[in-house]
This record gives structure tokens, sequence and C-alpha cells, in this order.
């Protein structure tokens, strides 16, 4: 038999999840409308976590931000 | 004094006060009149300073008569997204929860302004919180378009835009996360830049996410926007996250000519397709470049859907970090769509919060390879679209949400997850006389490049020269 394929944040989780971690409740429409907005976001979000290497880490974004500040096609401008 | 003074960009009006063709005061009382005519149908504005403005005018014209050295902004009046803390003023965030909230210091990007003479006038409507780029307010009451008052200015600086573009202050500062200077400029047919991530310190700044909130101005014209990011850029103290790179004469850039200058377009604009008048305004603006000698080159930009949901992954877990506790204590008091964006973010993980920072180096390197190796500077739509109607963003917390933010994110967003500076530049109008914008983004720190790319286009159109006439009164 075909296993249906499970969502990870469906409505139930969520409203586990708000009153485990954060200690509050939220109603059966607010958690599907959770649901519904976070899927696809964690969705695409684990898609890119494929791009991800074993020693990358936040800092590296400035690092790459002052290389490019400096570098570039003809550096025309001041 | 008549309207026409209010026509004046804002470095006409800064030099017709320096040379005493008219005085501030004059100005002042003559933006006051007619935010006091207009306020009832965009209602633009939060709170009006206006015993502080005519005195403050007043004390600038008497700076004025005694041949006091005089800052670039001298008695020009301004008025802010209401989220920029004034000492003793109310700083509503555009919420419920903060309408009473008077901070104890001065942000520093209104420490600037007052140190180059602005007048600042009030505090601008805006989405709750600064969570929401069609620029609803549910607490204060939608902000309108004056080109159409049934339409929305974009948001989340909704005041900003549509207080400059009604011609009732010369210039306003906006907050910029996912694209909030940007659109309600695009929409309104203003200039309007968020700079480099750094670029602008962001103390005393309401945040909505440490990461990606930028501060930027939105004016009628390049220069004038130069002018006012000039003021506002480079080091800070008290910010440490305000970068220390030295602050060019942007103006001086406004002058420089683009011939030379190689821009890089995606045929498919990152997968995300415009209306076709968004197209056609593209193409047009492409040809105006070429005219000015400005090389076209094809490049193949990253798949913005996926770049949109990193930046998500971000801002609501920072924006859930920092509403966590009023969540909890005061969830009715935030409209229900603002509500489920912040929310959404106590459903995000640690891992992947910071895998998507951890992503962003990797990202902007891609996005570096696929355009700043070949170009100087990439040209895309603002929003792919001409303002909404109020109604057909009226869709609150329902299914068609993420819809809607797609619809007016989808090409700004990622740059914020870049980090890159990004300006909006108006490219025309609609059949039904709504602006269209498009947006210039260069290497960081580059925001030079930006403005003169900006200025020169503007030397060529007219675009930004065109007044709403306030339709669907």
């Amino acid at each position: 038999m075909k296993q249906e394929k499970k969502t990870t944040y469906d409505s139930n989780f969520m409203e586990l999840l708000f009153a485990r971690l954060h200690g509050h409740s939220v109603n059966e429409a607010d958690a599907e409308g959770l649901s519904k907005m976070l899927e696809p976001i964690n969705r695409l979000a684990e898609q890119a976590s494929n791009g991800l290497n074993f020693d990358d880490e936040p800092a590296d974004f400035l690092r790459v931000m002052n290389e490019m500040t400096n570098t570039g096609y003809n550096n025309t401008d001041e | 004094m008549s309207d026409a003074i209010l026509e004046y960009s804002l470095t006409e009006v800064a030099a017709g006060i320096r040379k005493r063709e008219f005085s501030s005061e004059e100005v002042t009382r003559n933006c006051l009149e007619k935010i006091e005519e207009l306020q009832p149908k965009l209602n633009c504005f939060i709170s009006v300073y206006r015993e502080e403005a005519i005195k403050a005018a007043k004390d600038a014209d008497k700076a004025t008569a005694s041949g006091d050295e005089l800052g670039s902004l001298h008695g020009v009046p301004l008025a802010h997204k209401d989220m920029f803390y004034r000492r003793g003023f109310i700083s509503t965030g555009g919420s419920k929860i903060q309408r009473e909230f008077r901070p104890s210091y001065t942000a520093t990007v209104l420490h600037k302004l007052d140190a180059a003479g602005a007048i600042h006038v009030g505090g601008l409507n805006m989405s709750e919180f600064a969570s929401g780029p069609a620029g609803q307010n549910e607490h204060f009451g939608d902000c309108r378009n004056p080109w159409n008052i049934e339409c929305a200015p974009g948001g989340s600086s909704s005041g900003s835009g549509a207080a400059v573009a009604a011609r009732l202050v010369y210039g306003a500062l906006g907050s910029d996360t996912g694209g909030s200077v940007r659109i309600p400029s695009a929409l309104c047919g203003l200039v309007g830049i968020k700079g480099t991530q750094g670029r602008v310190s962001r103390r005393g700044g309401m945040p909505l996410s440490f990461s990606l909130d930028c501060f930027g101005p939105l004016a009628r014209t390049a220069l004038d926007c130069a002018r006012l990011f000039y003021t506002i850029a480079g080091e800070d103290k008290k910010d440490p996250t305000a970068g220390k790179e030295p602050v060019p004469d942007y103006e001086a850039m406004c002058s420089k000519e683009v011939k030379g200058v190689c821009i890089g377009i995606d045929p498919t604009f990152g997968g995300i397709k415009p209306s076709d008048e968004v197209s056609e305004m593209i193409t047009r603006t492409i040809k105006q470049y070429e005219s000015l000698g400005a090389k076209i080159i094809e490049i193949s930009l990253p798949d913005q859907d996926e770049l949109n949901a990193l930046s998500n992954v971000i801002t609501r877990s920072e924006a859930a970090t920092i509403h966590r506790k009023w969540l909890k204590e005061k969830r009715d008091d935030y409209s229900p769509q603002v509500r489920r964006r912040i929310e959404i973010g106590l459903g995000i993980s640690a891992t992947r919060y910071l895998e998507a920072l951890s992503l962003r180096s990797h990202h902007l390197q891609l996005y570096n390879n696929a355009a700043f190796s070949s170009c100087d500077v990439v040209l895309l739509p603002t929003v792919g679209e001409a303002a909404p109607t109020l109604s057909e963003i009226d869709v609150g917390d329902s299914d068609e949400l993420p819809q809607m933010l797609r619809r007016l994110t989808g090409y700004t967003r990622p740059i914020n997850y870049y980090g890159l500076p990004s300006i909006n530049v108006p490219g025309g109008f609609s059949s039904t006389g709504l602006p269209l914008g498009f947006q210039i983004i260069g290497r960081p720190y580059h925001e030079g490049q930006l403005f003169q790319m900006a200025a020169a286009f503007q030397h060529i159109t007219d675009y930004h020269k065109k007044s709403p006439a306030l339709s669907g009164t």
C-alpha cells in the first residue's frame, strides 16, 4: 500500500510545538494557517541546504562582502 | 506662497532657503497646510509635529540670517516612518502595542539629519511593526497611494512613499528588510535606496530582523536621495554593525556619465514573470541606457523562490525572537496578518535558521559569479506589477497571503539576503497611470554607482517630474 507523504509542519504539530516550546496555545484555524505558510518555506530551505558545506558559518558572509567590495567587472565607481 | 514651491525638489528647496529666496518657515508652513489638506485622503501621517516644526524652521531662518554655517538640509521639511526613535516623542512602529511608546534616546539617523539642519514634521504611517509589503495598517487605517487612492502605496514604508509622492515633504526615511523602501518607491514613483547591509546605522530604529534590516531614504530625484543617503550613511560608534568604510560624495556621482557601464539583465528575471507592462518598461529602460552608451549583457540569476525562502527563514526567526514575549502576552493586540507573519518564526528550528545564515556567503558568491564577474550592475523590476488596489491585497491571514507576498516582494527580498545595495528608479507608468519602477543592484558599498545610474536615467526621462493628481477622490 502506498504511504502518503507527511508534511513536516501539519497543523497538529504546530499546535503541539507552540504549546510545548512556547507555552501558548493557537487555535485550530491558526495552526492550519501557520502550517500552510511555513511548509513551503521549510521545503525550499531544505532544498537550499544541499549547498551547505561542513565548514560554512554565518561570518563567512562578511568575508565575501569584503572581497566583493574591491573586486568586480569594471570597478568604475568611487 | 503657492503650491509651486512644493514641486521643488529637495536640493532645489534647500538652495532656495540658503539663498534666502524664501524662508524655511514659509516652506514648512506650506508643507503643513498641504498635510492638513491631504491627510484625510491619504492618511500617510500618524503624527504631525506642527508647533515643533514651525519653531525649528524659525530657528533655521535665524541661523540663515546670522550667517551661520548651514548644513546641506538646512530648513528642509522631512518626515519619517514612525519607527525612528526621537527622545520624548511617541514612536508607534505602526502598532497598537507601542501606541504610547516614548523612547529615551534618539536614533542615529535622526541625529545626523538634525545636524544637517533638516526639519522633522512628523511620523509617517507604516505597516504594523514594518511587517507587510502592501502597507495596510489595521490600527491607524490604511495609507493610500496618491496616484490613485483606491490603490496601495506599497509597504512597509507606506507613509514615506505616499507623503513624498504627494509633495507633502521633500524626503523621508524608511526601512527595508525585504523591500520596504524600494516597493513603496516603485509604486509611488520615487527614488528609494536600500544600502549595503551595514552602510547605515540601525541604532534607534525599531528592529524587525537584525541581520537584514536596512534604513534608507525615499525622495523624488536621484540627487535628492543621494544627499539624504550621504547624510545618514557611515560609521556609528554606538552601532557596531555599522560599516566603517568612508562615505563617498554621492551627489558628485549623479553627474557622472554611464557610458561603458555594463548592465546585467536576466531575461527570465530569476524565474518570476512580471506583468506585460513591467516587462515592456524594462525593455524600454534597457534601450534608454543603451542610448546613453551603457553596455547590456545577458546573465542568469539564481532561482529567486529559494532565496526568498532563505530570507524568510531569517526574517521570521529574528522577528519571532524580538516579539516572542508579546506574542504570548498580547497576542490579540496584533492584526491577524502581521501576527501570522511573525508567529511562523516560532516554528523554525535553530538549525534551519543557522543554515540560512551560513548559506548567505555561498549564495552571495554565486550571485557574484553570475553577475559581477561580467557586469557592473544588475537591472531587475522592483515589483512585477503596478500598485494593486487596497481590496485586492486585503487577504488578511488567509491562504492567499503567501501568494500576495510573493507578488510584491519576489524581486526585492533576495537582495536583502545578499546584503547588496539596490535603488528603485521610476521607469514609467502603467496604462492606468500608476508608476512602475525598476531596481539597480550593485556590489557592496558601491551605492555611488547606483546614484550614477539613477541620475543618468532621470536626465533623459521625466517620469520623476510628474505629480499625482490625487485621482480616485
